[in-house]
This record gives structure tokens, sequence and C-alpha cells, in this order.
């Protein structure tokens, strides 16, 4: 580090044009991070944070993947899932993107059809009592209000935190209530939550009940929107730690070009590669750091700020996690370009010995 | 042993379908204490016979032996350990690093062989305090006037307390008074350290404290005898 820091005092303005690319750079991707975690939250964490380990769908024909919107599970389907030895807890959960209306305000929601009392439906629903998602309580409805999804009217038992779904906020009813809904299509139930002992054989039971299992984490697929947006959104995000590293390379290179003479010298007078490039590789990383240090806390900033107007998520994925790819990403292009090191000859320093 | 010893020593470069001689069966040997300078016309391959002498270059026949050590068959890396152990240079253009002050470009030396002590940067001090440097530790090359980034490559290169010093036409950027006293401090300084000092220059009006004048033409190194000859192919 002794010429590292030396280096970094004297073309300080170089170097901060560097870190200061960098961090914007990090902004952007933070940024992103952000927005994709916030409106990952929005899209499944109804789905996410349900007590269960797998989910059952009904398997899609011509190989496709199972998907919420498609999936439609009758009562032979629930009962052979309930009695499969290896499952321990089965809830069957109607799925359906609907309508409320509370007095004049309609909203979208995602009509979540349980079974009162069962490990997935929250306290309070059971029959025409439902219990609301707080991203419908912000928008004014309380407990004690009547609301109406379709043709019927359901009074509101209660508040469930944060649940999402496809973007609506979730609202959960009787099962055989949701049954009645237009949306339900004459289905017993959208999928089954199913809680399953360790030696559980996946394959075996889907066979047997003829389902498609995914684990709760993996159904985070099966809803389109998910897919769709959270593809773009980690396509930008890795294109944006391709160019940092591209960014990175390229000033390193144009500076070791620059440092070419005095390279020279230095191995003139006996500094091994190693020494060289472990110097301008401490160099890069100081720049990384502090670059990537700056964007990172303007976005956790920022964050707090945004997170009341989008949706927008503050914690170690969304800031730590793409601080240190940065770092990675940015590390590995400025040591390709460092490699040039090793091709310095000693031997320019004499400026006429050929 | 001598320590420095070149023995037979030749460099030749392909040209075309020919080669070119660069330097052409020398042999030298220069003791301890002693300064040795060569002059000679441009292309006469005074800087190759310095490049090999320093381990930067392999002659293409020939040995050299540096303080008992035979460089011919050393690896890369042993060279580099060689050169910062054994050897000092200066360079024409005193080659200083941007980024560093006078101290600092001393004090690198020490770093390279892992010496991080303050007693090393004492030694740097002391070594700018020998060049008549002391007040000007602080100063960048930029701010150092030729002759003194001249004087602080000198302490540079003796930092190491080296058994061999190479000297690459040190006083080509200097007037006459400033290209003097660089020329006497190297003088002095070699027979102060006992370092076996090679000075390549075009120079020859300076010639006090030298021990030993050769004159390199075509590769070869020629008697002394022959300096008028070489003097007016120099400087006509």
């Amino acid at each position: 580090m002794f010429l590292a820091l030396r280096e970094l005092r004297f073309a300080r303005g170089r170097f901060a044009l560097i870190a200061a690319v960098i961090a914007l750079i990090t902004l952007l991707i933070g940024l992103l991070s952000g927005l994709a975690a916030g409106l990952s939250a929005q899209s499944v964490s109804a789905v996410t944070s349900l007590p269960a380990d797998q989910i059952a769908f009904s398997t899609p024909a011509n190989g496709k993947a199972p998907s919420f919107a498609q999936s439609r599970l009758d009562e032979v389907s629930i009962a052979k899932l309930r009695d499969a030895p290896s499952v321990t807890s089965a809830s069957p959960i109607g799925v359906a993107q609907s309508s409320a209306s509370h007095g004049s305000q309609h909203f979208a929601i995602a009509a979540f059809g349980v079974v009162p009392g069962g490990p997935i439906a929250p306290t309070g629903v059971a029959g025409n009592e439902v219990v609301i998602s707080s991203g419908l309580a912000d928008e004014g409805v309380k407990v004690g209000d009547q609301i109406t999804i379709g043709t019927k009217t359901f009074t509101v038992a209660g508040t469930q935190a944060d649940a999402w779904y496809n973007h609506t906020p979730v609202v959960y009813v009787d099962l055989v209530k949701w049954r009645e809904l237009p949306e339900a299509a004459g289905a017993a139930a959208t999928v089954v939550a199913l809680s399953t002992s360790a030696n559980d054989n996946r394959d075996a039971l889907q066979r047997d009940t003829g389902t498609t299992l995914l684990s709760t984490s993996d159904a985070k697929a099966a809803i389109g929107s998910y897919s769709a947006e959270n593809g773009s959104l980690s396509l930008i995000r890795w294109l944006l730690l391709g160019i940092s590293a591209v960014v990175v390379g390229a000033f390193f290179t144009v500076w070791t070009m620059q440092r070419k003479p005095d390279i020279a010298v230095l191995k003139a007078i006996g500094a091994s590669n190693t020494y060289i490039a472990r110097d301008a590789a401490a160099q890069a990383l100081v720049v990384l750091v502090v670059g990537g240090a700056i964007g990172m806390a303007v976005v956790a900033g920022l964050g707090v700020l945004l997170a009341s107007v989008v949706p927008f998520v503050i914690d170690a994925s969304t800031t730590l996690l793409p601080l240190g790819l940065l770092l990675a990403f940015g590390m590995i292009g400025a040591l390709v370009a460092i490699r040039q090191i090793s091709t310095v000859e000693p031997i320019t320093a004499l400026g006429a010995a050929r | 042993m001598e320590p420095l010893q070149l023995n037979d020593v030749s460099v030749t470069y392909p040209d075309g379908d020919s080669e070119v001689r660069a330097v052409d069966h020398v042999s030298l040997t220069v003791a301890a204490g002693e300064l040795v300078a060569i002059t000679g016309a441009s292309g006469s391959g005074k800087s190759t016979l310095l490049a090999v002498a320093g381990a930067l270059q392999r002659p293409t026949s020939g040995s050299v032996t540096i303080n008992g050590a035979s460089v011919d068959d050393l690896a890369a890396k042993q060279r580099t350990e060689l050169r910062r152990t054994e050897i000092g240079f200066i360079f024409q253009q005193s080659n200083l690093i941007s980024s560093l002050n006078a101290l600092e470009q001393v004090e690198i030396v020490s770093h390279l062989r892992g010496k991080r002590s303050t007693a090393a940067r004492q030694r740097a001090e002391e070594l700018l305090d020998a060049v008549g440097l002391s007040v000007a530790v602080g100063r960048r090359p930029h701010q150092l006037s030729g002759g003194q980034r001249q004087r602080v490559a000198i302490a540079r290169a003796l930092i190491n307390s080296p058994a061999v010093l190479l000297v690459d036409e040190p006083t080509s950027a200097l007037d006459s008074v400033s290209g003097g006293a660089v020329l006497d401090l190297i003088s002095r300084l070699t027979r102060l350290n006992g370092t076996s000092t090679v000075l390549v220059t075009h120079d020859m009006r300076q010639t006090s404290g030298i021990d030993r004048m050769l004159v390199m033409s075509d590769g070869s190194l020629e008697p002394t005898s022959k300096i008028g000859i070489i003097e007016s192919q120099v400087f006509t």
C-alpha cells in the first residue's frame, strides 16, 4: 500500500472521478435492488410467508410450468394430499384476483380462500367475516367496515400484517365463501399448502396425488407478474454490474498505461510483479470501497424517503449484497487491467538501451 | 573476487537477414570503490552493456558475475531480487516516481525489501542529507531542479548499500555546474561506500574522480589511449 496510497493522494482528481462513477453505478444498482425487492414483496409476500414448505398445484397440460392462474384442484386431489403419509398438514387455499368495494372506493384485491381455524387462516376469518391485509387498511378500510367482493358483502373482522399477491392487497375469506366467487370457477381450491415430514418423497407424492409440488420459495415463479418483473430488473442489475467491471477495468487500463514508465523503473530497482500488482489491486479496492460506500449511503438515505411512495426494501439483500457484487465485479475488471503490469520490461527504464 | 565481472559478453539483435552486434566480446572487471566511466558515440552499445551488467538483459553469450553470484542462469524473479539487493541504478532522466516526494523516492527501495522501520526512514533521511537535500525531503519531482532530481536518484540507488552502482548518462540533462557536482557526488560516494561503479556518459568534460575511462565503439571497449580519436567522433 506504500505506493498505492501515495498515488491516490497524488492523482486525487482522477481517482475522485472514478470513485464518483462507481458511486453512481452503486446508486443505480442499489435503487434497482431496493425497488426490485419492493416490487417482489408486493407480488409474492402472501405466498412466501405461508407457514408451509411445499405448495401443491394441479399439473398443467403439455408439460408447462405450474401457475397460480391456471391451477385448479378438486376435493379428491385435496383429500389425497391430506391423507398422504408424508404430509403432516395440508391447507387448501383459493386464490382469485378480484375487486372489492368499500363505500364509493373500489380496489383491486387478491381473495385468498382459507379454512377458518386452519394453520393458514388469520384469526377472525369465518363465514361472512374477512381479514384484510395492511395494504387495504392503508386505504382507509377499518375493522367493522363492510366490503363487497363480487356480489357478496363481508364484514372486516381483523387486519393482517403486510400480505400482497400480484401487486394487490390480500383479503382472507372463508374458503366456502371463496368458492362462491365467480373467479373460483368451480374449483375447490387453487393450491394446497403442505407441511411435509423430512423424509418425504416428492416424486412419489406428486405421482400419487396427480399434483405438481413446488417449494414455497420456488412458488414465486408461479406468479406470472413476478417472473416477468424480476427477470427484467435482474437483467438490468447484472448489466450494471458488468458495466461497473468494464468501467473500472477501462480506468485501470489507462492508468496502468500512464504508469508504465514508473513501473519499468520500479522493476529495474527490484520491485517484483507481485509487489506492483498487489499495490495496484489495493488501489482499485480502495476506489471501489469508497465509491461503493458513498453510493450505498445515498441509496439508504433515498430508500427511507422512497419507501413511503413506492415499494422499496432496504435490507442486507438490497444494500450489502449488491455492494459486495459490485466490489467483486469491479475487482475482476481491475485485475484484468492490472495484468499488463507483467508485460512492462524493466529495461525500458534505460531509455537508450535499444 | 571483484563485485562486478563481465567476461567475454556479447549481445546481438536480429536485423532482417543479418544481425547487429550491440556488444562485441566485452570483458570488464570493476573493483570495490572503483569508478569506471564508459563513453562513446550514440548507438555504440553503452546502454546495452549497462543493461547486461544490471541484470536487465541477458547477454547472447559470455557471463556476468555480481558480488560473486553468476547472473547467467538466474530466472527473472531471481534477477529482480538481485537488482533489489546488489545493484543500484541511476538513470538518464533521474526517472523518479512522480507521485512520491524526495524522501519517499528513497524510502520505497527499503519497502521493496520489506523494511518498513523507522530506521529505514532515518537511513533515507541521512542519505538525502548526504547528497545535500535535507531541506527538500517533502518535495515532489516537479518541485526539484534537474540536479536535485539526480541527487535524489543517487540517494535512492545507494540506500540498500549495493555492491554495484550503474549510472546511465546522469548529466545529460544538466548544465556543466550541476553535472560536475553530480559526478563529484557519485565519485565521493563510490569511495565512501566501496561500490563498484560503472558510469556511462557522453560528457567527457568532467573526468575528476574517475579511476578508469573506457571508450565504447561499435560494441567493443577500446583502450583509453584512443580517447582523443573517439572524442572527435563524439563531439564533431
